[in-house]
């Protein structure tokens, strides 16, 4: 036999779909179509991307929130307490650190170190140091986990926003939301299973970019929903029709590709056409009714801070992120920051004045939405993520000298936080040096975040794969370790 | 065997034993490979099966292998369905009425083969294909990240790929343009560089179209050079030698070390410096003059045009602004309230009466439930600006619990002054219980006037009812048996007159300094930055729900500062002293303000639409540059880099060399790790020249294993749905191999025999009888043996790609603009979303004219917003090269499709159409199945359809047949 037909023979063994070898092999006296179109139902449904499946591990998290503070949290004034950087403070620190070649370009400044401004004490079981821009988290503070040290391949925004969100630096990977949505389906069948809520202010760094599917298939990626007014594009039907008007329409175009399908019922891509437009039309009712918080009861809408124009944004993009859970909403990434500058996290200017901003804005959203799904009992089921692109420098910013001191970007120091699912409570992964500048020992690169992460919605790093040009590609890339010193 | 022996072992053979190999000549070293590195083969087409009819040699082979598996062929598609299947295929766009019906009354038996050569010589053909190229070629018009910089002449090489397919432009010259579009001309002698052709500059902008922006010098260079490696190796020889850059090829015999013998190929590119500010660019653009017939003209008229319009639209912002100020009335400044908290909001008030004249003014506000009012110098004034939150005139007892009262501003415990502390003297600051009417204000003015005269009365006194607080300058200790302080000396504090409540500050540098306005007038303090402060314990009028506040001062600065404030840590309320107008003026903060009403939301639309138009229009305007987003090799010693040393690096770090390579090939082709030969010029004075030269000839080269073959599949791929090859830019292990091997080799010769003609071939595959199968399951045997289709015992329906989709929907409304080449077009998105994306300003200037209706090639790639209607049907701005198109079905295409204005606003035009074409029902639903859909419709679905077809229903009608699944579904 030559090469060719083998290749054939080959080909047609490994074939996946041998539903049709079934059909065929039973017909009897039943009709052909009725029979292809069992197949094609099930076949379809085999197909569609949304469909839940199983995870690879036995994990509690059946949902993940995803929060993203866009421009880069100073650590040191937020969860690493160093006061050997405040003895420091207005020292220069180029002889009692070595700088090497590696902390190049935005690290190599004049050295002069800045203490954080901000007091930080003790709190919860676990005698945790939390600076006293987070009140409100602080009492939650024994629900968190640490990850300290984290390092991403870039000093730049846009390259470390994607490295954060999609394991690459580069552009056009899939975000970390479409690869558990391709891992675990989706739990909801009237709405998208991955959803953003951006903030109210603009877009982040690299735009939709950062939720984008990547190489997989478009049903993975984010979908933005808005959230005030009309959630999701193009979800309000025309203005010309009324409701029934278009349920009688839809019933005609029904009609029609039903027709069509007759002479074409091996196409399953067809029957999951008509399946979509059904749950368009769904969504048209559903997605509304989860933007619309007005019967969320005013103690709810304290606790997020809706009653406070500063952490009314925040505040209302995480009552959203409940109401999205709620309704089996897979993963929702919530982004905090827009671009860079003063409605980011990219203090280079004042880091005092604007961590007391981004801080208020967000600490009392965050503790109420822990609060919320620990009162609903969803934290059991819902890994929270606390992330940023990268952390900052225990130095200031050389362009600021003589005013307000600010920080450069540090893509060794960044401080993450998880909560919820199997995370171990008051558990710590990673450690930085006296200084936040970069981790103790071996650092945690953020792979191994992301490797976690993906551990603790159950599923295996190495088992998640999608082969595109040429390489078995995976959320990490090259793979990450599992820190499971934070697992519970 | 010898096949699957890794080209490892031949090299070990060959380098470290050579006592043991065997003499081998050249070709039986190359044999030695496994496919694809093996050269082309020379197969004849099979000899037809029994009883077999073949329009063509592709027919022999594909029947060949049918028969080998007991399969036969579908029956052929008919006419007016195939016209359709090829009509998208060739041109992206179904057939009119009138086209459909010339080719069905067309009795030639050739008369398909003439249409496949009309639709392959219609302009339109190379709009369609260009797009797949663009995909490959990761075409964007932004270099994305932050910033997303526009690349202002990208689109010139959409142009120039639409252009090539047009012109059937050989392919060997195709990929030698792209490569080194710069290196073309020979140097015969020692003169200067010949110039480059301004077509193949533009052809080089496929080298730097990946996203790249903020330069870190040798990193970025590493990178970029690294990736134009990738990309010319999985776009013309589909080898993801990409996959080696920082270690060997895990399935292919691609070792690192070729990596960077291939990136060194690429070591002499240069860029252009960045121009001067432009943080985020590469680098900046070269000159190449507009080369197509009537270009020029083309864009200098539009050039014009666009700066007519500037003057235009700056002519009618002008004269906007200009109204606008009218009725707002002079610059407003002069006294108001800040606030901040939850419960008061966060925003300005100001009256207008400019103040800075350094002489003493008197400012009443008076807060009452709802509402509050401004007066300066007994005038009133219109609030310009609105408080948000609840506060709408509450007076100081929307602040919880006030910890502190202040002149200057101090909103936090420190005691340290925060903002811009009042400059210039306060004379007085009065607080009453109640609003000040009519005849107290009067008497505030009457007061003021004579105290502070050149001539001062002392005897007149300010309305006494209901006084709460009272600081006097003239006694600021509260004891009228003490002197009055002299000119000159420091107030550590002042108490009111009427609890004895005693602001204080213990340094000396932020203490008040007594003044008179002349040498008569009574005493003011001056403020300079200064501070008095006191907890506000006894200040009972914090409790009120309203009141006055009468100031009596004068400002010596133009910056705002704060006045009197009360407050805590998180709430505070604030005077606030508004010298004269800010630098934006006060147009801006009522224009920023949508509740303010002496201006319409329409005006407020109008004058953003106005403000923003000269930016646009110059970006538009640059766009049309005789320049293009290109490179080309440096010029060497002594202006630029010479011939920099190759080094791989070591896991493809930047900064972290390994071994010195020289360019070559990749050695699991050549079979050698020899050094490529780079022909210089005669005189070596270029010797940064011609190294990509080499390479592109090398690719384009007859002999090349890989390139023919790789494009041959990239066509068959688009005609069938999948590629000979599954993986088109891979045909390394992971493709798992060709499933025809001899017919790629048959076509691949017959493209290089055809003069590298792309045409040639996608003629030859669309007259096949292979490609005018039905596409329906036509016999269950064949779905058993062969259910993928991969013999091709049936043609595969595909769902048409996200811009057949839209053009398709423009052209059926009868809208199509069929304008060819030029800048990119900027179609209304959804939901403003345009306007979201603020990277400091949006680039997306949405265009309401016909032109936003050019096919959907044109449309901007803006790499951080994709158009949400292409991106849903799986087009996505392209970030890297990319293959192949997914087909996804999401609800949110179905949302696009059925609610989106895109469909809504274009099935009210094909509405139109169908109504003018006919009055009855039953010619109306013919003629709009014949439009969109190639057909007529069965009795059965004009029934269904018959309550859609009244005059007021038409759109309805046209909406449900561009949703259909035969809209987007092609047999």
């Amino acid at each position: 036999m030559n090469a060719r037909s083998s290749f054939h023979r080959k080909q047609a063994r490994y074939s996946r779909r041998s539903f049709l070898n079934r059909a065929w092999n039973g017909i009897g006296t039943l009709g052909l179509s009725a029979l292809l179109r069992q197949d094609i139902l099930s076949a379809s449904a085999h197909r569609n991307p949304l469909t839940p499946r199983p995870a690879h591990l036995p994990r509690k998290a059946k949902h993940c929130i995803f929060l993203f503070m866009q421009g880069g949290v100073s650590q040191m004034d937020s969860f690493e307490y160093k006061p050997r950087l405040r003895e420091l403070h207005g020292k220069p620190i180029t002889e009692t650190l070595n700088i090497s070649g590696e902390l190049q370009g935005r690290l190599s400044f004049p050295h002069v170190c800045i203490g954080s401004q901000f007091d930080f004490k003790r709190h919860g079981q676990s005698g945790r140091y939390l600076s006293e821009l987070f009140p409100h988290l602080s009492r939650h503070v024994d629900d968190l986990a640490f990850i300290h040290g984290i390092k991403t391949d870039n000093q730049n925004h846009g390259p470390s926003t994607y490295h954060v969100n999609t394991g690459s630096e580069f552009p056009g990977s899939p975000s970390i939301g479409s690869w558990i949505q391709y891992g675990l389906g989706s739990l909801n069948q009237n709405m998208p299973g991955y959803v953003v809520v951006q903030d109210p202010r603009g877009a982040p760094v690299n735009g939709a970019a950062i939720w984008a599917n990547g190489y997989l298939p478009a049903a993975h990626q984010g979908t933005l929903l808005r959230p005030t007014g009309v959630p999701i594009l193009n979800l309000k039907r025309p203005e010309s029709l009324t409701a029934s008007e278009q349920r009688s329409e839809l019933n005609i175009l029904r009609k029609l590709n039903e027709q069509h399908l007759e002479a074409r019922i091996d196409q399953s891509s067809l029957e999951a056409r008509i399946a979509s437009y059904e749950l368009a039309y769904r969504m048209q009712t559903a997605a509304p009714e989860i933007v619309d918080i007005s019967n969320e009861p005013e103690t709810v809408r304290q606790l997020y801070g809706l009653d406070d124009p500063r952490t009314e944004g925040f505040g209302r993009q995480c009552l959203l992120a409940r109401r999205l859970v709620e309704r089996g909403v897979r993963y929702s990434l919530l982004v905090h920051g827009v671009q860079i500058g003063k409605h980011s996290w990219d203090d280079h200017g004042d880091v005092g004045g604007g961590m007391t901003r981004h801080c208020r804005e967000v600490d009392q959203p965050i503790a109420g939405l822990l609060e919320d799904l620990k009162r609903t009992g969803l934290l059991k089921e819902t890994l929270v993520v606390w992330a940023s692109e990268m952390g900052r420098t225990p130095f200031r910013n050389a362009t600021t000298v003589g005013k307000t001191p600010g920080r450069e970007h540090n893509s060794y120091g960044l401080c993450m936080w998880m909560a919820g699912g199997d995370v171990k409570p008051g558990a710590t992964a990673g450690a930085t040096d006296e200084y936040s500048l970069r981790s103790l020992g071996a650092p945690i690169h953020i792979r191994d975040v992301h490797a976690t992460i993906l551990d603790l919605m159950g599923l295996e790093d190495d088992r998640l794969t999608y082969t595109h040009a040429g390489r078995i590609r995976k959320l990490t890339d090259i793979g990450g370790h599992v820190l499971d010193e934070i697992i519970a | 065997m010898i096949r699957t022996l890794s080209i490892y072992l031949t090299m070990f053979l060959t380098l470290l034993a050579p006592q043991m190999a065997q003499p081998a000549d050249a070709s039986e070293s190359t044999t030695a490979q496994r496919w694809p590195f093996t050269p082309r083969s020379n197969p004849l087409p099979p000899k037809l099966p029994i009883g077999e009819r073949a329009e063509n040699e592709i027919d022999h082979f594909i029947l060949e292998s049918l028969r080998e598996s007991n399969l036969g062929m579908a029956e052929s598609l008919e006419r007016a369905k195939l016209a359709r299947r090829v009509y998208f295929d060739l041109i992206g766009l179904p057939p009119t009425p009138a086209e459909l019906a010339s080719f069905l009354e067309d009795a030639n038996p050739q008369a398909y083969e003439s249409l496949v050569d009309r639709l392959l010589e219609d302009p339109r053909h190379g709009e369609r294909w260009a797009r797949f190229w663009l995909d490959i070629a990761r075409y964007a018009d932004t270099a994305g990240y932050e910033g997303d910089p526009d690349l202002p002449y990208a689109w010139r090489y959409r142009d120039y790929v639409i252009d090539s397919f047009n012109q059937d432009k050989p392919f060997d010259l195709f990929i030698k343009e792209q490569i080194a579009g710069d290196e073309f001309k020979e140097i015969m002698g020692a003169g200067d560089l010949p110039s480059s052709d301004p077509e193949r500059t533009v052809a080089l902008t496929f080298l730097r179209l990946a996203p790249f922006t903020e330069p870190r010098g040798d990193e970025t260079r590493h990178e970029m050079l690294s990736e134009m490696t990738a990309t010319v190796s999985s776009a013309f020889l589909g080898l993801t030698v990409g996959c080696a850059q920082c270690h060997d090829h895990k399935y292919d015999p691609i070792p690192t070390r070729d990596f960077y013998r291939m990136k060194a190929f690429f070591s002499t590119v240069w860029l252009k410096r960045p121009e001067p500010g432009d943080i985020y660019q590469i680098g900046a653009p070269l000159p190449a003059k507009h080369y197509r017939e009537g270009e020029k003209e083309r864009y200098e008229g539009e050039r014009s045009k666009y700066e007519k319009e500037i003057t235009l639209s700056k002519e009618a912002l002008a004269n906007l602004t200009q109204e606008l100020k009218r009725r707002i009335g002079p610059p407003k400044a002069g006294f108001g309230i800040q606030s901040s908290g939850p419960s008061i909001g966060n925003n300005y008030f100001f009256e207008k009466t400019p103040v800075l004249d350094h002489s003493l003014h008197v400012s009443v506000i008076n807060a009452r439930p709802g509402n509050w009012d401004f007066f300066t110098d007994g005038e009133q004034a219109a609030a310009l600006g609105t408080l948000s939150g609840t506060n709408k005139g509450d007076w100081f007892s929307s602040i919880q619990n006030p910890e502190y009262l202040a002149i200057g501003q101090q909103t936090d415990a420190t005691q340290a002054p925060r903002g811009n502390a009042h400059k210039g003297q306060i004379a007085e600051i009065l607080i009453y219980d109640h609003p000040l009417d009519e005849s107290e204000r009067t008497q505030v003015h009457t007061y003021t006037r004579s105290k502070y005269a050149s001539q001062p009365s002392p005897n007149t006194s300010p309305p006494t009812r209901g006084l709460s607080f009272w600081l006097d300058a003239s006694d600021p200790d509260n004891n009228p048996a003490t002197a009055a302080p002299k000119s000159g000396q420091r107030i550590a504090s002042w108490r009111d007159k009427i609890r004895d409540i005693e602001l204080h500050q213990a340094s000396e540098n932020l203490q008040p300094q007594v003044m008179r306005q002349t040498e008569s007038s009574p005493p003011t303090l001056q403020f300079d930055d200064d501070l008095l402060v006191c907890r506000s314990e006894g200040a009972s009028f914090l409790q009120h729900s309203t009141g006055a506040i009468v100031m009596i001062y004068s400002v010596e600065s133009d910056a705002e500062g704060y006045g009197f404030s009360a407050g805590n840590e998180s709430t505070f309320l604030s005077t606030v002293i508004y010298p004269k107008q800010g630098k934006n003026g006060d147009l801006k903060s009522i224009l920023s303000d949508p509740a303010n009403p002496l201006i319409t939301q329409d005006e407020r639309e109008r004058h953003a639409f106005l403000s923003s138009r000269e930016r646009f229009l110059k970006q538009h305007i640059k766009r049309l540059a005789p320049m293009a987003m290109s490179l080309r090799h440096s010029y060497g010693p002594p202006f630029e880099p010479g011939v920099p040393v190759s080094r791989v690096m070591l896991r493809g770090e930047y900064d972290n060399p390994g071994e010195i390579v020289q360019a070559g090939f990749p050695s699991a082709i050549t079979g050698n790790n020899a050094p490529a030969e780079i022909r210089l010029d005669p005189f070596k004075r270029w010797p940064t020249r011609s190294r990509r030269m080499a390479l592109a000839n090398w690719i384009a080269s007859p002999e090349n294993p890989l390139t023919a073959r790789v494009i041959v599949n990239r066509l068959w791929h688009w005609h069938f749905g999948r590629g000979i090859v599954k993986t088109p830019s891979d045909f390394g292990r992971l493709s798992g191999g060709p499933s025809h091997p001899e017919l790629l080799d048959w076509l691949a010769n017959y493209f290089i025999d055809q003069k590298w003609s792309l045409k040639a071939v996608h003629r030859l595959i669309v007259t096949s009888r292979t490609y005018r199968q039905a596409s329906h399951v036509h016999d269950l045997e064949s779905s058993r043996i062969d259910p993928e289709n991969k013999l091709l015992w049936r043609f595969n329906p595909r769902r048409l790609e996200a811009e057949a989709i839209r053009d398709t929907i423009l052209h059926v409304s009868g809208r199509l603009n069929s304008e060819l080449y030029g800048p990119p077009i900027f179609p209304e998105l959804p939901g403003g979303i345009a306007e979201q994306v603020k990277y400091d300003n949006s680039k997306w200037d949405t265009d309401y004219t016909d032109r936003a209706r050019k096919r959907s090639i044109y449309v901007y790639q803006q790499r951080t917003l994709s158009m949400p209607f292409l991106q849903s049907f799986d087009a996505l701005v392209c970030e890297d090269s990319r293959p192949m198109r997914r087909t996804s079905t999401t609800p949110l295409q179905a949302l696009a499709m059925f609610n989106g204005k895109l469909v809504n606003e274009e099935a009210e035009h094909f509405a139109d159409r169908i109504r003018t074409h006919s009055e009855n029902a039953t010619e109306r639903i013919q003629w709009a199945y014949k439009v969109a859909l190639s057909r007529l419709p069965s009795a059965a679905e004009i029934e269904t359809l018959r309550s859609l077809a009244a005059d007021d229903q038409l759109s309805k009608l046209a909406r449900v047949l561009f949703n259909t699944n035969e809209f987007v579904y092609i047999d």
